[in-house]
């Protein structure tokens, strides 16, 4: 016969029920549920990496393997010219895109968070709209409003008395479009993740701020944007992988031009493979760049670990 | 004993009812950038042809698998790798010599070509057809041949004074758009005389490609390496830019624009003149009406004829490994056959494959909403040009417009543009 004291005690003892499976038999569960997403995961990504990088060691013209050829479209991809300018631009481009993307989906979910409930919605609705929409919609529409001649852009411009200013004819201009666009497709979401950082603050810090007579822009520097590091970080993560193999914005945007200014990896790699049909140095940068995605994923997994 | 003979006789009759379709049914995939069940009179074509192979066919089935255009040759020699390539598919034209360097195609000569007279080849025999000979037969025939030329408004010409045939000549064209060209009162550029567009996607063979051509017959050297970076193609790339920088005819914003920028602006009547190909003429036409859209050649510095420009077009082909390969070859000549070639023509806007189809029907072709594709098939038939069938290379358009990019937006020194984007294409063509 078995005593109700007996089965409770290992209970209290160990934290875990003594008829439940052990911990070994929690991870063989645990990892059952999880199996099929990471077949799915691997089998998808991770494998076709793994062929990618198997096929980047061979001459592919024909999209079939000839010869071994070791590291050579690698040290060939390396020579070129134009690559360490692709980069460069690469880098600006998600670099300024980002900043820019999280300094106005801050100002705006401070604003909308100082609104009334049905107000902040409508407006959430409103800036995530970019992010939701197709992206290859989005890039048409706002190549649209920029394209010269008859863009509505260029129209309003015209009428303020800018006359002859077409932005998408002058490098400097022309990146400045591929940066304000995908600006405009990211704020939505930057602003969503940083209203949940926003909500997450105890309003006692900011009534015991007050109470010492902080001001506002004291409050901001001391209370909210320590306590959003977490949410920003995660943002500008996630921004940086997205602006960082984004091919829609400048293939439909600006494609590539003028004199190459907006040509940034994704779409030059795009353009290897597709125009170019030179898949040698297409896999390689593409090895190249999912590299350069894992490392920005570790980075991502680090930074949420240690401000978890 | 009864029960069993009606069970017997149940499953005779479902074997004999599922044996004809075991046996007789064949479905044949294509792939295709048309969509049979799309509104554009070439796929409401292709499904015409299909139907009509179909009933000609019992148990055949041709089942379309509609691509995205850019990616469906890559793609097929993916699938062809793995496997899993159509049986029919449709291979953009320059990179036919690369497909069929993969083993890819099947030399359609072994079907249904071995059979042709020399009276079926001369029907078809142009630049398109000695193309598709690749070293020891014909692996496609081509369908949706566009043909790089001039697309202008008519009725502006007219009301303008303009008589089309000014066209054929470099300063004819450059006095006709400059004619063209409208300012309102504030200097603002209403209407562009020449449209052009520079911008390395989506190109179109340049201006200078054609004056090149002209000069020197030739676009590349004996090794397939780009051959523009001398006097005559820094003579080429200055004539083209002059008409932004000098003439002022064609907008600075060039850089900026590619060919589906070009349609756009023409429809808006924001261009009189552009640089576009002929099989978007029946769009324009269906959008302005057949009285306002000519078609005509580049010009050139003779005057009296076209100088030599870019074809595109799509091969059709049967894939090498494919289970049916003779029925996807009968497939394919029946697209090309001459009643399929009338439809092509006649009901969808695509320029005949036939020499026969235009003398056939040259009170139908001579009309002005017809016009130009008898005029697009004289000129491809005259005056195209395609690279070496040797050189598998790709980017031509894509270095020239480069060139001119920088040039005009990077301050390049002409020369050294050229000497560039010639660089480049050799290397991205494995040439150096």
């Amino acid at each position: 016969m078995i005593r109700a004291g007996a089965a409770v005690r290992p209970l209290l003892d160990r934290g875990a029920p003594s008829w439940g499976p052990s911990a070994r038999g929690r991870n063989a569960d645990g990892a059952a549920y999880v199996a099929p997403a990471m077949l799915l995961i691997v089998s998808c990504l991770y494998l076709p990496s793994v062929y990618a990088f198997f096929y980047s060691l061979f001459d592919i013209r024909l999209l079939g393997t000839t010869h071994f050829v070791g590291l050579a479209n690698y040290v060939f991809l390396g020579g070129d010219p134009e690559l360490l300018a692709i980069i460069g631009r690469s880098a600006g481009f998600t670099a300024c895109a980002v900043v820019l993307a999280i300094a106005t989906a801050l100002g705006v979910a401070l604003w909308i968070h100082t609104l009334g409930r049905f107000a902040a919605m409508l407006c959430q609705i409103l800036v995530v709209v970019p992010w939701v929409i197709s992206p290859i919609v989005g890039a048409l529409l706002f190549r649209w409003v920029f394209v010269n001649q008859i863009g509505l852009g260029l129209y309003a411009l015209q009428r303020l008395g800018l006359r002859g200013f077409d932005p998408l004819s002058s490098p400097f201009s022309g990146m400045a479009v591929l940066i304000a666009f995908a600006c405009w497709r990211t704020v939505g979401f930057a602003t969503i993740l940083l209203l949940a950082g926003l909500k997450g603050i105890p309003k006692d810090f900011y009534e015991a701020a007050s109470v010492d007579g902080a001001s506002a822009l004291q409050k901001l520097w001391s209370i909210t944007l320590p306590q959003l590091r977490t949410p920003m970080l995660i943002t500008l993560v996630i921004l940086t992988l997205s602006n960082l193999n984004t091919v829609e914005a400048p293939l439909v945007v600006t494609g590539g031009g003028p004199n190459l200014a907006t040509d940034i990896l994704p779409l030059d790699l795009y353009q290897r493979a597709f125009a170019q049909y030179d898949f040698n140095s297409a896999v390689a940068m593409g090895v190249g760049m999912f590299a350069a995605n894992i490392a920005l994923a570790l980075i991502y997994v680090r930074l949420v670990g240690r401000n978890a | 004993m009864s029960w069993k003979r009606l069970m017997t006789a149940i499953i005779m009759a479902v074997i004999l009812a599922c044996t004809p379709r075991i046996g007789w049914t064949q479905t044949l995939r294509m792939w295709t950038m048309l969509d049979p069940n799309g509104k554009d009179p070439r796929e409401i074509a292709l499904k015409k042809i299909i139907g009509q192979f179909e009933a000609a066919n019992p148990g055949v089935t041709i089942t379309v698998e509609p691509q995205i255009w850019d990616q469906m040759t890559t793609k097929f020699l993916a699938a062809n790798q793995a496997g899993t390539a159509p049986d029919i598919t449709w291979v953009n034209v320059p990179t036919l010599p690369q497909v069929v360097k993969a083993g890819a195609l099947a030399n359609l000569d072994d079907y249904f070509m071995k059979n042709w007279t020399a009276r079926d080849v001369a029907d078809l025999d142009d630049v398109f057809w000695q193309f598709s000979f690749q070293g020891n037969g014909h692996y496609g025939i081509a369908h949706s041949r566009a043909y790089a030329g001039l697309i202008y408004r008519i009725d502006l010409l007219q009301q303008a004074g303009i008589n089309p045939d000014q066209l054929r000549s470099w300063p004819g064209l450059i006095a006709a758009a400059k004619k063209l060209t409208v300012r309102d009162a504030a200097g603002n550029v209403t209407r562009w005389g020449l449209g052009q567009a520079y911008l390395i996607d989506k190109p179109i063979e340049p201006l200078a490609f054609s004056m090149i051509l002209e000069a020197q017959k030739h676009l590349l050297d004996d090794q397939c390496r780009a051959d523009w970076a001398n006097p005559v193609g820094l003579n080429a790339m200055t004539a083209q830019l002059d008409m932004v920088r000098e003439d002022k005819i064609t907008p600075p914003g060039a850089v900026s624009l590619n060919v589906e920028d070009l349609y756009d602006q023409f429809a808006a009547g924001r261009a009189a003149i552009i640089r576009g190909t002929s099989v978007r003429v029946p769009k324009m036409i269906g959008l302005l009406g057949a009285d306002k859209v000519g078609f005509t050649g580049t010009p050139s510095f003779a005057g009296d004829t076209f100088s030599p420009s870019g074809v595109g077009g799509w091969y059709v082909g049967a894939w090498s490994k494919g289970k049916y390969i003779a029925l996807a070859a009968k497939f394919i000549e029946a697209m090309s056959s001459p009643q399929s070639d009338r439809i092509w023509s006649m009901e969808a806007g695509a320029a005949p494959n036939r020499k026969s189809t235009v003398a056939e029907n040259a009170t139908w072709f001579a009309e002005p909403a017809h016009a130009y594709l008898a005029a697009a098939s004289k000129l491809i038939s005259g005056y195209s040009w395609l690279p070496p069938k040797n050189c598998a290379v790709y980017g031509w358009s894509e270095a020239l417009n480069g060139a001119a990019q920088a040039i005009l937006t990077g301050g390049a020194e002409p020369a050294a543009a050229l000497r560039r984007a010639a660089e480049q294409f050799d290397r991205q063509n494995r040439l150096q």
